[in-house]
């Protein structure tokens, strides 16, 4: 599916108590003016120093959060967030999203279950996805607040990827990965892109990461793309 | 639909089941609770007696069978927020609502497990007063009390989806929680029938749905009164269901889109 974003700004409202009601000062200025296309089957980098607005762009693609400004258009039609969140799988870094009491495992039933996956859907996907991102078996089945970082890091990848998404929103992906686990997980991510049409937006800090799986990689600061 | 909220039953009840005393502690201080209501019976009892008249039963079977119901409607007032607020904290609340669940849909399936498990508490509620506390409850009106429950649950579950708005936009400091949990015990007749309070309380208490709720109640459950004996009553209630459902659910969906702009639905 190809994505294009047009003139996305988004400015994040101050924390003052009365920000809830929007009635709370200027905010802070996250996103201006960005312009992005995914194309299908291809692997775009994003990288940008810390605050840069790489993961706002992230959030703003996978409709999880509204942009201010701009709009963003699925082959050619404009999408609503709601669109966007059926579109594009995102995977963010860290524990802090699943169920820490639940096995990782029923955590994976449980989010599948929410896109419309059969328990045996979310088992076979997760069995083809297990060995190139380094799933172990056991891992699967200890609590989630009993898994390492990097465990964590592959089951939040499992997740992105189980429900055969359009595009994928990949925020510091290797991040917690083990040399082996990174370089299963390019090969898997290629892999899909290639065979499936998968557009991906891969956002790291380091440009060697990007260079070994990206097409072409975009610069983002101060909430602008540049060149 | 169905597969969705499945899946929270399914999911709460496992993290319910890995709290092993949880379930056992929360049986035994409901037992004792009412073991103190029967004891203060004894002492207080005939004091009662003459403002539970109109309802034809005494003061341990009055707040036996009205705190068994507050609870129950007490989990729609409750639960949206204490659920929400739950999944805010273990960061699980955006990456629930990054799947296509409608809002009503997600409302539904969060409290779910809540609503079976009152169900249940309510089930050994009745099973204790019938066989330990001896209430006789052969006086009531089955459909009346049908009729009771519903429209308590659809009101009470429209205050707890306002109050979860709270909690959607400020996190914690809850003012709807705070009235729930202040007022309506105290103002509806749930420990004491209204008529105890000074009048112009008993004024004030005829703005709560939960003095309908549980004046119906009563008159239903012991004096087997039917729709024509509660008609005020229950049109009150539907008339506090009907207002309050659509605006509840709009002033989610708002709080929701409001969220979603500033991006604070992963924030706790």
């Amino acid at each position: 599916m190809l994505i294009e974003a047009f003139n996305l700004g988004k400015i994040y409202p101050s924390s003052g108590w009365l920000s809830p009601f929007g009635k709370d000062g200027s905010g802070t200025p996250a996103l201006s003016g960005v312009d992005l296309r995914l194309s299908p089957g291809t692997i775009t980098g994003l990288t940008g120093p810390n605050g840069a607005g790489k993961s706002t762009l992230l959030r703003i693609l996978s409709g999880r959060l509204t942009p201010d400004t701009g709009t963003i258009a699925l082959d050619g039609r404009e999408a609503d967030d709601a669109a966007l969140r059926s579109a594009a799988a995102l995977a963010e870094t860290g524990t802090r999203n699943f169920y820490p009491r639940l096995s990782a495992v029923d955590n994976l039933y449980f989010f599948g279950a929410l896109h419309g996956l059969s328990r045996a859907e979310v088992r076979e996907r997760t069995d083809t996805l297990r060995e190139p991102l380094g799933i172990g078996r056991d891992d699967l089945e200890k609590r989630v607040d009993a898994l390492s970082e990097g465990a964590a890091q592959k089951l939040s990848l499992a997740r992105a990827l189980l429900r055969r998404a359009s595009a994928l929103l990949l925020d510091e992906p290797a991040r917690n990965l083990d040399l082996r686990s990174a370089a299963g997980f390019s090969a898997l991510i290629q892999e899909l892109a290639a065979k499936e049409g998968l557009a991906v937006l891969y956002a790291a800090h380091n440009p060697e990461e990007l260079a070994k799986v990206c097409r072409r990689v975009v610069v983002i600061e101060n909430g602008k793309i540049k060149g | 639909m169905i597969l969705q909220i499945l899946a929270f039953l399914r999911k709460d009840f496992l993290i319910e089941k890995s709290y092993k005393l949880s379930f056992v502690l929360g049986a035994a201080s409901t037992f004792t609770g009412m073991a103190v209501f029967f004891f203060i019976d004894k002492l207080f009892g005939r004091v009662m007696t003459p403002y539970l008249a109109e309802y034809g039963t005494g003061y341990f079977p009055y707040v036996f069978t009205a705190a068994a119901f507050f609870g129950y409607i007490g989990t729609g007032a409750g639960s949206y927020a204490e659920r929400l607020r739950a999944e805010q904290l273990q960061g699980t609340l955006e990456a629930s609502l990054a799947a296509p669940v409608s809002p009503a849909v997600f409302l539904t399936a969060l409290t779910a497990w809540n609503f079976i498990f009152a169900t249940f508490e309510l089930a050994v509620y009745a099973l204790a007063g019938i066989f330990i506390f001896k209430l006789d409850l052969s006086n009531a009106n089955v459909p009346a009390l049908a009729a009771v429950f519903f429209l308590s649950a659809l009101s009470f579950a429209s205050l707890g989806i306002f109050s979860s708005c709270f909690i959607l936009l400020f996190k914690r400091g809850n003012p709807a929680a705070w009235v729930l949990n202040n007022f309506e015990g105290l103002l509806g007749g749930v420990y004491f029938p209204v008529a105890v309070l000074p009048l112009w309380l008993q004024w004030f208490s005829k703005l709560l749905p939960v003095t309908y709720s549980i004046r119906a109640l009563q008159l239903a459950l012991h004096k087997g009164a039917g729709f024509a004996e509660l008609k005020v009553e229950l049109i009150a209630l539907a008339l506090f269901a009907l207002t309050l459902a659509p605006l509840s659910a709009a002033a989610f969906g708002a709080a929701l889109k409001k969220s979603r702009k500033d991006g604070t639905l992963g924030q706790y």
